[in-house]
């Protein structure tokens, strides 16, 4: 499904240039299930961010699905990027002016789905991340646990092929952090090819294999199952 | 825009309430200032426009030998010579304009403005007919206003009944109400109560006008032309009268005529006669538009300033929404709907501010009448639509670009440090700054025009003279019974009068003829006027030996004709046939005010029966009194006749009001520039302090005093405002001198005082909001700061 071929990602400012990615390789096949580990620096959101066609890379190759993407325009990215791909993010990045329910059926706007069917996936989604009973509250009246699972409801419900999750326990306690693996688990059991970025072995241990990066390249790859 | 976007703009809108409530009340302000001035130049710019011949009527105006200026006014019987003449000319009109004293049947006395026409009047002009006919050929009837009916008839139809003229005279007339007419509109340049047939019109003495008496010169005449294109060779072809006229009256030398299209009319403002209204001068038309511009431009940068300087708010929702598949021309709009959905809530507000601020308008001018009905009015419809799009843009464009651009990895990353001050934004309060120091700059500078024009010496009395039109043969005994009262110190006699009547006449020396200003004065006038001659002496008042051969002139005069003031008494001077000496020098008067420029003067003595003017000094406490005691006299007098007085400062008082409304103008469009800056940069210092708290949080620990971190929180403004400062400043003392000049030929002119006082204030109340804010750090705990970071 992805395959990042001599991968380069630098940041540049006035005087100081910072490799974050340099020449890295990686293949992720479709229905697996992915962790990317390593120490703060070492490129595993950069290359979190350019899996996502969040970020532009220097150099290499990006095919995704077998297609070229690393040349895209934003328009082009942006279009790819909502109709397959979902992102659940450490601090949950829920909109705080939208309710629970709005910020479900928001990316399904974006993909012009009608507003029967929004209504209808957008329940179907918050039923099966029980969720449903807060479906007209603000996500400031959420606890932790609660605004992870509206942000996986969010990244699920336009049924991406891809999720993209960067420290997504990083933020809540372990029996909250369990239940947010948990839904992964079982969205990746369903068939949607699942990659998280992660500190916690013990969350890396849901996974099919773990990646381990340090200066921009993969160090070792462990096979979990 | 889905529903849900259009919630979340409303939740953003909500969520800065302060902010968006002192934008939406800053572009409501902008907006009602445009739609002001907006209404102000069309209706400065559509005198005359309803008149559905417009393009083919002119009026004759004629140019005299010694002036430049052109006279509204033009010998009688061109009317109809050239109709005969000229083939090209349809038709045309006269007009002549009386006020005269009038009775409706079994009512009062009234003094109205009356208009005498020809029958061809209501084919040249469009003013509509409520009831009755128009059919001038009657000449036993009278046409009259809505308003002016209601005056003398109250509920009662007016058609049918009969109104007196000449209620005074020997030669009265009365004529039947044959028509009502919907109220001339106030951009009409023809301006009356009643109208009646050119055959009603009466001398002075009673008689009747001869068609083919070249000495007399109508009001105003008409042509309607096939040809507009003909005009000027028409007016080259009148030529051939001017012997007659020249033949026929001495005093008036024609040397020149010209075709004036009705539609430039109104834009006659610097004519030498004119008896036609003419359109607000250009200083009240640009002027507001300058203005309104300012302003709206200072509401539209406080919006773009505060929105940047929140952006940082939004971060993450643009982020997420990017993340989500939001493109960055989505995100645009979404911003820009924002804008648009503020500014449309500043029009709603802007309509209540407009009928609150139009008749307040109204009432300051004399001759305005803005209105504003969005409904009714498509052109207002079509341009609050177009300010809609317009302001949207102008406001929201930048801030919608700036937070659109960023990419979300950077946000999420934590890199983006937006929101906050940057070149653009202070460029942007730079802007606010000058706008305000050219409004501020603007009142204080009307404000002391006005204490300069309340303290000028105009030459003779303004604060101790009432007036009192009369007639020469009611003239002693009122003299007489006024003198009675015992404040009154003096009176004297008069036909014209300083400040309110006089006539621009052809004055002839050595065969040169200078154009100048004519005042027929009667017993003890200069005296009472306080008039000081600087060489010569008064006009005899115990017999009328000067009548007819004495002739008192100003400087100007002098200078004129090459003489001084010592070499010019003894010199002869001629007036239409009568020869005059001169036997004084008076330093020059402003016979027009603060309005006019000072002309060349000449004054003459009439007998003592001619009078119809008298002039009351009193020197008491109360002018106001003395005033309400010659109106009790002239109850009992003449208790049928209206009373006609006036004081002598109302005309000064004039002045007075247009500087006060020119100074409550700018001092309340100031006082909002002002809070527009200091929302501003309330805003800008709050995110500066905020981008850098943790700065000032290290640099409190290590040992920064508070003015240290003043100089780090305002470094970057400093200049902004020491640069806009100077320019606004600069652009501040132009613009008013300017405006000075358009609306008074005397003036104070811009000072230093005006600029000082302007960078005072602006300066202490800017210096209010970084205090303010210095305070607000000083009360922040370093450790909460860095703890936080």
């Amino acid at each position: 499904m992805i395959r990042l071929t001599n991968l380069d990602k630098r940041y540049r400012t006035e005087e100081v240039e910072t490799i974050a990615l340099d020449k890295m390789n990686l293949e992720v096949k479709e229905g697996e299930f992915v962790s990317i580990m390593g120490p703060s620096g070492c490129g595993k959101s950069s290359l979190l961010n350019i899996i996502g066609l969040l970020d532009d890379l220097d150099g290499g190759s990006y095919l995704f699905n077998g297609i070229e993407v690393a040349k895209f325009n934003e328009r082009k990215r942006s279009e790819l990027r909502k109709h397959n791909i979902g992102f659940v993010f450490q601090s949950f990045n829920l909109i705080d002016e939208l309710t629970v329910y709005e910020n479900v059926e928001l990316p399904l706007i974006y993909t012009k789905v009608n507003a029967a069917d929004r209504k209808k996936r957008v329940e179907e989604v918050l039923e099966k991340m029980q969720i449903m009973h807060r479906k007209n509250h603000f996500p400031q009246q959420l606890s932790g646990g609660q605004q992870q699972r509206v942000a996986i409801s969010r990244a699920v419900v336009n049924k991406p092929k891809l999720i993209l999750a960067d420290e997504p326990t990083g933020n809540l306690d372990s029996a909250n952090g369990n239940e947010v693996m948990q839904l992964l688990t079982d969205l990746n059991e369903q068939g949607t090819t699942v990659i998280m970025v992660t500190h916690s072995e013990h969350d890396a241990k849901y996974s099919h294999r773990i990646v381990r990066m340090l200066d921009g390249k993969t160090v070792t790859e462990n096979i979990l199952l | 825009m889905n529903q849900i976007n259009i919630k979340a703009i409303f939740r953003n809108l909500t969520k800065g309430k302060f902010y968006t409530l002192i934008n939406i009340l800053g572009i409501a302000i902008g907006i009602t200032s445009i739609v002001w001035a907006f209404q102000n130049y069309r209706f400065a710019n559509s005198f005359d426009n309803f008149h559905n011949d417009r393009d083919q009527i002119f009026r004759i105006i004629t140019k005299n030998e010694g002036s430049p200026l052109w006279n509204g006014y033009c010998p009688l019987p061109i009317a109809t010579f050239a109709k005969q003449d000229f083939p090209e000319v349809e038709r045309s009109v006269r007009l002549e304009r009386a006020f005269l004293t009038i009775r409706p049947e079994a009512g009062e006395t009234f003094n109205s403005s009356v208009h005498f026409t020809d029958p061809e009047f209501f084919n040249f002009f469009n003013f509509p007919l409520v009831s009755g006919t128009n059919d001038l050929q009657d000449n036993a009837g009278v046409w009259i206003t809505e308003s002016e009916a209601k005056k003398l008839f109250g509920i009662e139809p007016a058609v049918g009944k009969t109104i007196q003229f000449y209620v005074n005279e020997s030669h009265q007339l009365p004529l039947v109400v044959k028509g009502v007419l919907k109220d001339l509109p106030s951009n009409s340049s023809i301006q009356f109560d009643i109208i009646s047939n050119f055959l009603n019109f009466r001398k002075s003495n009673g008689q009747l006008l001869e068609m083919d008496d070249w000495s007399y010169y109508a009001d105003a005449i008409f042509l309607k032309v096939d040809n507009p294109l003909m005009a000027s060779k028409l007016a080259e072809g009148f030529k051939k009268y001017l012997p007659l006229t020249f033949e026929a009256r001495k005093d008036i030398k024609p040397i020149e005529f010209q075709l004036d299209p009705l539609s430039g009319i109104s834009k006659q403002n610097d004519m030498a006669t004119n008896a036609l209204y003419t359109r607000p001068s250009d200083a009240a038309i640009y002027g507001p538009l300058v203005l309104a511009i300012l302003i709206l431009l200072s509401a539209c940068l406080n919006f773009a300033n505060t929105t940047v300087a929140r952006s940082n708010q939004r971060l993450k929702e643009m982020g997420v929404r990017k993340v989500l598949g939001g493109s960055k021309s989505q995100l645009i709009i979404q911003q820009l709907l924002e804008s648009s959905l503020i500014v449309f809530i500043a029009i709603c507000l802007s309509t209540i501010f407009t009928a609150w601020w139009l008749p307040t308008y109204n009432r300051m001018f004399d001759g305005i009448f803005l209105t504003a009905n969005y409904f009714e009015d498509f052109q207002l419809f079509q341009f609050m639509v177009f300010l809609l799009l317009f302001v949207t843009l102008l406001a929201g464009l930048y801030p919608s670009l700036y937070i659109a651009r960023f990419n979300a990895s950077q946000i999420f990353r934590g890199g983006v440090n937006y929101g906050g001050s940057n070149l653009f934004s202070r460029v942007l309060l730079g802007m606010q700054i000058l706008i305000a120091f050219i409004t501020v700059s603007a009142s204080f500078g009307f404000a002391k025009n006005a204490e300069f024009q309340r303290d000028f010496n105009l030459g003779f009395n303004q604060n101790n003279i009432i007036g009192l039109w009369t007639s020469e043969s009611d003239f002693s005994t009122i003299r007489d019974a006024v003198s009675a009262i015992p404040d009154v110190d003096k009176t004297a006699g008069s036909v014209g009068h300083l400040g309110y009547s006089w006539r621009n006449l052809g004055v002839e020396a050595g065969g040169i003829i200078k154009e100048t200003n004519f005042i027929q004065t009667g017993d003890h006038y200069l005296d009472v006027m306080g008039v000081k001659l600087l060489t010569g002496r008064d006009f005899n008042h115990d017999n009328d030996s000067d009548v007819n051969k004495s002739m008192i002139i100003s400087e100007k005069l002098c200078a004129e004709y090459g003489w001084t003031k010592d070499n010019a008494l003894g010199k002869q001077l001629t007036v239409d046939t009568i020869l005059y000496s001169v036997i004084g020098v008076t330093k020059d008067l402003y016979v027009g005010g603060f309005f006019n420029n000072i002309d060349p003067l000449a004054m003459v003595k009439v007998a003592n029966t001619s009078s119809r003017l008298l002039i009351v000094q009193s020197n008491g406490n109360s002018l106001k009194t003395v005033y309400d005691q010659i109106k009790a006299s002239w109850a009992n007098t003449f208790p049928l006749k209206p009373f006609n007085g006036f004081f002598q400062n109302e005309e000064t008082s004039q002045a007075q009001r247009v500087n006060q409304s020119v100074t409550t103008i700018f001092f309340w469009f100031g006082i909002i520039s002002v809070l527009f800056t200091l929302t501003g940069m309330f805003a800008l210092i709050s995110l500066t302090i905020l981008k850098k708290n943790k700065e000032i949080a290290i640099r409190r620990v290590v040992g920064a005093s508070l003015k240290d971190i003043l100089l780090v929180i305002n470094k970057s403004y400093f200049w902004v405002f020491i640069v806009a400062a100077g320019l606004g400043m600069y652009a501040g003392a132009a613009l008013t001198q300017v405006l000075m000049d358009l609306i008074f030929k005397v003036n104070v002119g811009f000072n230093p005082d005006s600029l000082l006082k302007t960078f005072i204030g602006v300066c202490a109340l800017i210096l209010t909001v970084v205090m303010i804010k210095l305070w607000q750090v000083d009360r922040m705990k370093p450790s909460i700061v860095l703890k936080g970071n």
